[in-house]
């Protein structure tokens, strides 16, 4: 690559002074700081640095910033990496390294090339008749394919390895929303702010100033980047203005609610300073917003207009006056409207050879007095037909044309190393659509502009408008800046700034024109491309016509028009006005398809933020949490809490960890921390009516001073959550819940008191928390818990099971329950929660072996006691597991009525039942489909499943519980349980209860 | 055994220092509250209640008031809660509620506070609260519950003054989560990190 | 995102809430004098509206109250809201 010998001398918003070296495809190159990765290889010329996604043209940079539909670039490698950026859009840094996405095996030799010399095999909708298409086995073509198809469509690589930078997430909130910092948006922004309202001013370009940019706009007699510059100053005064550049607003929400994804490091490269975010997305909540969200030029389709060289004509502009890059000696500018004549009197004073071919036979005297006089050669009703050239143009054809774009006299060469197209301006109203905006044609600009939406406090303002003229776009955005802020409360008076642009004399309106040509279906001259990103030609557009897919979802699907990563943004007006010229419709009777957040995609890294890693998830960590953690605990997750598992000494397994501690509860004493389960204080004189309404059971016979176990159930009957309640006054109980559904009991709660029965008397607030909860369960827990120092009187006589205690331990306050859940003698002891892991430790330290949930499974299983959630699944009643003596038949609850429906009712229910291996060394596996035939042929029939199944020391092997239908009355039976892989085994029907039936050892 | 427990507190880590400037952000672990969570369908009952005991008058929803024997937040029409300057006030408020329109309930472990301060604290909590930090809408006195990204907190601007400072309630089992939050997204401006004192009294 | 209007608390951000669909979906008082079909209608039939719908919705990162709101199940948009239990919102709250 020879030198940047298309950087103009002079000129441009970049620093000279600050060259930075860069490297692309491998070669190196060197740019200013206020390039863009475009702006600097274009300084090399027009060069191709893509390949096209279905043909695999060569392509080059067609667009200056969010449309461009070629120049996708892979930036940066390894776990850094990031695919199909637009090189538009990258701020050139020192030593970025960026290679393109979509060339195999490289851009300057892509084998895929073969796929246009093959074109006619490869017309619109082909991948649908080949692999969609009835009488060809789909499945069979497509796995032939898919591999192939998908490599050779490869957007850029997934990074390699988690990502190593940060990403921030900001909500933020504001009276007016201004998106775009273009002179309708500046001018929007300065009428809200001085105002006092509080604005939050968006715009995706490093500085602001949209078109002012190009540095050829002049407002009161000065640079119009002077009125920009004293704008920022003021904004920057204004206590309650953020501008925030860099930062483009992808997606509109209800309620006025807004994303937007700002680049804070990424600038920097990969040397950014560490404390940095790469990006930050802006979550905000605007009460009003003003859209000056500009437009984005659009060409008209001409034979070869993909050669790289062909390119926006406004791109061109903002490459020459921005970046002072004009990658051509001599340019070929083409239009059909007025906006292309200041882009050709910029190129003719950087000394650029210019022709404009304006389709208009008779564009404004004034515009072509002024061209001509600049040495500009003007070609009227003539437009570009043809490129020539392959890698770079070597010339072009201009002609006559007629209305439909057909050529009307015979072509003419031009000289050309660059093209510069204009075929007019499409509003880029994405974010108003995202508000259910309905694109509205404007037949004098020939463009789809937004509905009113001000009800909906969005206003637009500028060329989003269809504005052309910079004073009628400083115009609208005052007036839709001034009156967002009143609409947000801001009311202030202000005097109305006067302005004086240099918009020159009134313009002549625009000619349609569409693609000039290449749409017949003999027509060989070249492809004239509608969606660059997606390979759709013209001729693509008039086959789905001819094939009757006319509405426009039609249209998009068969063709894939606007289906690609930049949503058709130069493509998507032009395809609609072909399908209506060639049904005879106008473009708005084809339709316009619904645009979808995001405005421009966002890295998943951007929408995780911080969740990821440690802070992926909330952690809720009990008091013990330390001493768990440094004691060999294998943790698991129950909901949020993070629960020991096991503990692990040295040298022992997970499963003798377990063994041991289940062996240690049955021997002699264990101790578990049940800080997590949900305990819920009621108070109140009708907490009992409450109780008798939510519970399955009657609570009136409950005594202060005792527990009882509850179950309860949603209307349907099935059970959804149990526990034991105590009472500790007369008017005041306290409830305990699973770990699991702690909030979900008290939003229960709150539910039926609040919206049912606000007449009952009952607080009911989590106490959850203010305690931790320490189990002591074992022969000798009476024993060890006697020892602690305080004023409970542990004998059975005195503290029987199923009773409660207040009382002081070691000088703490102390609530107990006795209360079983392994089947053993058990206190379950709680304190204060700061005061939870001195117990522990003096609990440990009186010689209690610590126990976690696995061993508390298996003791619990062998008692037959069910856990919510893993016996029960919202299919199961308290009858189904065994608990219809938990059920009153006195009086009415929750759920009572269900029991009797017909299904509910019926006696063949799945049933709780416990499952006995025949071989005893099995451990059935958990969620195992029982059967009783392993060969019955397809489809077998199921009979219920294994719910939890352990190894049991105490049993010396493997049992389980499990629902089986009408299993209460099969005891004894043997039943097979499929395995995952492959097999069965057989086990027998027995009783759930496996360990002290008589249950004489929780009272010992 | 004899020993005598005691409490500690799960935010007692060793101070810290970070970022670019250590002033921007300092968070600060409260000390162990005392805390009474308080129910009542009749707001003058509530205020007849507390009168003499707390010398505290109800606020609006989302506010709270202090005074010199504590601090009453209105979370909800029928909710409070009030932060004891001493245990004293709360055993008597505890002891007063037997039969009558309020119920007292002791949650005083169940929560903590995490004080964030510095000139850029709005902007930390800015990252997870969806709430409106501004002064203008979050004036000194306010005291939102709310959901803090998946955590649900109480930030309260207790007390007048720029730049504002905040008191974040949340529950002792998030705690050091939502304290390594605070501290992760306080790293892009500098913080300092003031941790309990490791016996938590 | 949406906003949705507590009584007590004003606008505040959807993902502090949580809806428990259709409103004014009273409990039988004698659940036992309810045909089958009755019955079943109470726990499981719920009308799918589109357009104005009364949903009651409970703040439960906030205030933890139930309250009622009508919506528009199509464009968001608010109607009015409503209290359960004579719980009325303060004229300073």
């Amino acid at each position: 690559m020879s030198g940047p010998q298309f950087r103009l001398s002079a000129g441009g918003r970049i620093d000279r002074a600050a060259a930075l070296g860069f490297s692309f495809n491998g070669e190196s190159f060197t740019g200013y700081a206020g390039d863009t990765l475009a702006s600097a290889l274009l300084a090399y010329g027009a060069f191709p640095l893509a390949r096209s996604f279905k043909y695999h043209r060569p392509r080059g940079i067609y667009a200056a910033g969010a449309e461009e539909p070629n120049a996708l670039v892979q930036l940066e490698s390894g776990a850094r990496s990031q695919p199909n950026l637009r090189a538009t859009q990258i701020e050139l840094y020192s030593g970025l390294n960026a290679s393109s996405v979509n060339a195999w095996p490289s851009v300057d030799f892509d084998l895929m090339r073969v796929n246009d010399w093959l074109s006619p095999l490869f017309p619109s909708g082909f991948y649908y008749k080949t692999f969609m298409g009835a009488g060809i086995g789909t499945g069979r073509w497509w796995k032939l394919f898919e591999p192939f198809i998908r490599r050779a469509a490869g957007f850029g690589r997934a990074p390699a390895g988690p990502d190593p930078d940060r990403y921030e997430r900001m909500n933020a909130h504001c009276d007016v929303l201004v998106v775009g910092g273009g002179p309708a948006g500046l001018s929007a922004a300065l009428a809200a702010a001085n105002r006092g309202s509080r604005v939050i001013l968006a715009d995706e370009q490093a500085e602001p100033g949209g078109d002012l940019l190009a540095g050829d706009r002049g407002i009161d007699g000065a640079p119009a980047m002077d009125w920009t510059a004293t704008a920022m100053e003021t904004l920057g005064a204004a206590p309650d203005v953020t501008v925030l550049t860099r930062t483009t607003v992808a997606g509109l929400y209800d309620d006025n609610f807004a994303t937007a994804l700002e680049s804070v490091g990424e600038r920097f490269g990969p040397d950014a300073p560490a404390h940095l975010p790469r990006l930050r997305l802006w979550r905000i909540r605007a009460r009003q917003i003003v859209l000056a969200t500009g437009a984005h030029e659009r060409p008209y389709a001409f034979a070869n207009n993909d050669t790289p060289g062909v390119m926006l004509g406004n791109a061109v502009r903002h490459y020459a006056g921005r970046y002072a890059v004009v990658p051509g000696r001599q340019v070929l500018l083409g239009t059909n409207n007025d906006s292309a004549y200041r882009t050709a009197l910029l190129l003719a004073q950087a000394g650029i050879a210019v022709t404009l071919a304006d389709a208009r036979e008779s564009p404004p005297a004034a515009l072509a007095e002024a061209v001509r006089s600049a040495g500009i050669v003007l070609e009227t009703g003539c437009a570009i037909t043809a490129v020539a050239g392959d890698r770079r143009i070597r010339g072009a054809k201009i002609a006559p044309v007629r209305a439909d774009g057909e050529i009307a006299g015979s072509p003419r060469p031009v000289d050309a190393d660059l093209v510069g197209v204009s075929g007019g301006w499409n509003p880029a109203l994405h974010l108003a659509s995202h508000r259910g905006a309905r694109p509205v044609w404007n037949e004098a600009p020939a463009c789809f502009v937004p509905d009113d939406l001000s009800a909906l406090g969005v206003r637009v303002a500028g060329a989003v408008t269809g504005a052309g003229a910079l004073a009628e776009c400083l115009e609208q955005g005052y007036a839709a800046g001034r009156d967002a802020a009143r609409a947000a409360g801001r009311t202030k008076r202000i005097r109305k700034p006067v302005l004086k642009t240099d918009d020159g004399a009134a313009g002549a309106p625009i000619r349609p024109l569409w693609a000039v040509a290449g749409r017949r279906p003999g027509d060989r001259r070249g492809k004239a491309f509608v969606d660059l990103q997606n390979d759709v030609t013209a001729k693509d557009v008039a086959l789905a016509a001819r094939e009757n897919y006319r509405s426009v979802e039609h249209l998009k699907r068969y063709t894939t028009l606007g289906m690609g990563t930049d949503q058709g943004k130069t493509a998507n007006v032009t395809g609609l006005a072909l399908m209506g010229m060639e049904t005879g419709r106008s473009p708005d009777a084809v339709g316009t398809t619904t645009f979808r957040p995001p405005y421009t995609p966002i890295p998943f890294g951007a929408l995780a933020g911080r969740d990821r890693g440690a802070l992926f998830d909330p952690v809720r960590e009990t008091p013990m949490f330390d001493w768990h953690a440094a004691n060999g605990a294998v943790f698991e997750d129950v909901g949020q809490w993070k629960r020991p598992y096991a503990y692990r000494r040295a040298g022992e397994s997970l499963e003798q960890a377990i063994d041991r501690e289940v062996s240690a509860v049955r021997n002699a004493v264990g101790i578990m921390d049940a800080s997590t389960l949900g305990k819920i204080d009621l108070k109140g004189p009708d907490v009992v009516t409450l109780l008798n309404r939510v519970y399955t059971n009657d609570w009136e016979t409950l005594k202060v001073g005792r527990a009882r176990y509850g179950l309860m159930c949603h209307e349907d009957g099935m059970i959804f959550d149990d526990g034991v309640t105590a009472r500790l006054a007369d008017d005041h109980y306290v409830m305990t819940t699973t770990t699991g559904n702690a909030a979900t009991v008290l939003n229960w709660l709150e539910l039926w008191l609040q919206t049912e029965w606000p007449d009952l008397r009952v607080f009911a607030t989590s106490v959850t928390e203010a305690w931790a909860t320490a189990t002591v369960a074992g022969p000798e827990a009476r024993k060890l818990v006697s020892d602690l120092d305080g004023d409970i009187d542990w004998s059975d006589e005195a503290f029987p099971h199923m009773a409660i205690r207040n009382g002081a331990i070691l000088g703490a306050p102390a609530r107990i329950f006795r209360v079983s859940f392994s089947g053993e003698a058990s206190y379950e002891i709680n304190v204060p929660a700061h005061y939870g892991l001195a117990l522990w430790q003096a609990l440990i330290g009186g010689g209690a072996t610590p126990y976690g949930t696995e061993a508390m499974h298996v003791l619990r299983a062998e008692k037959g006691f069910i856990i919510v959630g893993q016996e029960t699944d919202g299919t199961v009643t308290p009858q189904d597991v065994g608990m219809g003596w938990a059920v009153s038949k006195r009086k009415d609850f929750i759920g009572k009525r269900s029991y009797s429906r017909p299904d509910t009712a019926r006696p063949d229910r799945k049933h709780l039942v416990g499952l006995l291996p025949l071989d005893s060394g099995t451990v059935l596996p958990e969620g195992g489909q029982i059967v009783n035939d392993p060969s019955q042929e397809p489809p077998v029939t199921m009979l219920g499943h294994v719910t939890s199944s352990y190894r049991s020391p105490s049993l010396n092997g493997g049992f389980a519980l499990a629902l089986l239908k009408n299993g209460r009355n099969r005891t004894g039976d043997t039943v097979h349980v499929l395995k995952l892989d492959e097999g069965a085994d057989a086990a027998r029907v027995v009783d759930p209860v496996f360990y002290d039936r008589d249950g004489g050892r929780l009272r010992g | 055994m004899a020993e005598p427990l005691a409490p500690i507190h799960p935010l007692a880590l060793s101070a810290q220092e970070r970022g670019p400037d250590p002033a921007a952000v300092v968070l600060t672990a409260g000390p162990p509250l005392v805390l009474l969570d308080l129910r009542c369908r009749d707001r003058a009952a509530l205020d007849g209640f507390l009168k003499k005991p707390a010398g505290l008058a109800s606020p609006p929803v989302a506010r709270a008031v202090s005074g010199a024997r504590g601090t009453l937040f209105r979370f909800g029409p029928d909710w409070w809660q009030l932060r004891c300057a001493d245990r004293k006030l709360a055993d008597r408020l505890l002891q007063a509620d037997a039969g009558g329109p309020v119920g007292a309930t002791d949650v005083s472990d169940a929560w903590l506070a995490i004080g964030v301060s510095g000139p850029r604290a709005r902007d930390v909590l800015a990252k997870a609260a969806t709430v409106d930090l501004h002064p203008d809408t979050f004036p000194a006195g306010s005291a939102a519950r709310t959901l803090f990204g998946r955590v649900t907190v109480v930030i309260a601007r207790l007390e007048d003054g720029e730049p504002a400072a905040f008191d974040v309630t949340v529950s002792r089992s998030n705690a050091r989560f939502l304290w390594h939050w605070l501290a992760d997204a306080a790293r892009e401006y500098g913080f300092t990190l003031k941790p309990a004192a490791s016996d938590g009294a | 995102m949406l906003l949705i209007r507590c009584p007590y608390c004003g606008l505040r951000d959807e993902s502090e809430f949580s809806c428990g669909g259709e409103a004014d979906i009273a409990r039988p008082l004698e659940p036992e004098k309810l045909s089958d079909a009755e019955w079943a209608d109470y726990v499981f039939m719920r009308t799918n509206t589109k357009g104005r719908f009364k949903e009651q919705w409970v703040h439960t990162h906030g205030c933890g109250r139930w309250f009622t709101l009508v919506r528009h199940t199509v464009s968001h948009e608010h109607g009015e809201t409503g209290v359960f239990g004579g719980v009325a919102p303060e004229a300073d709250g």
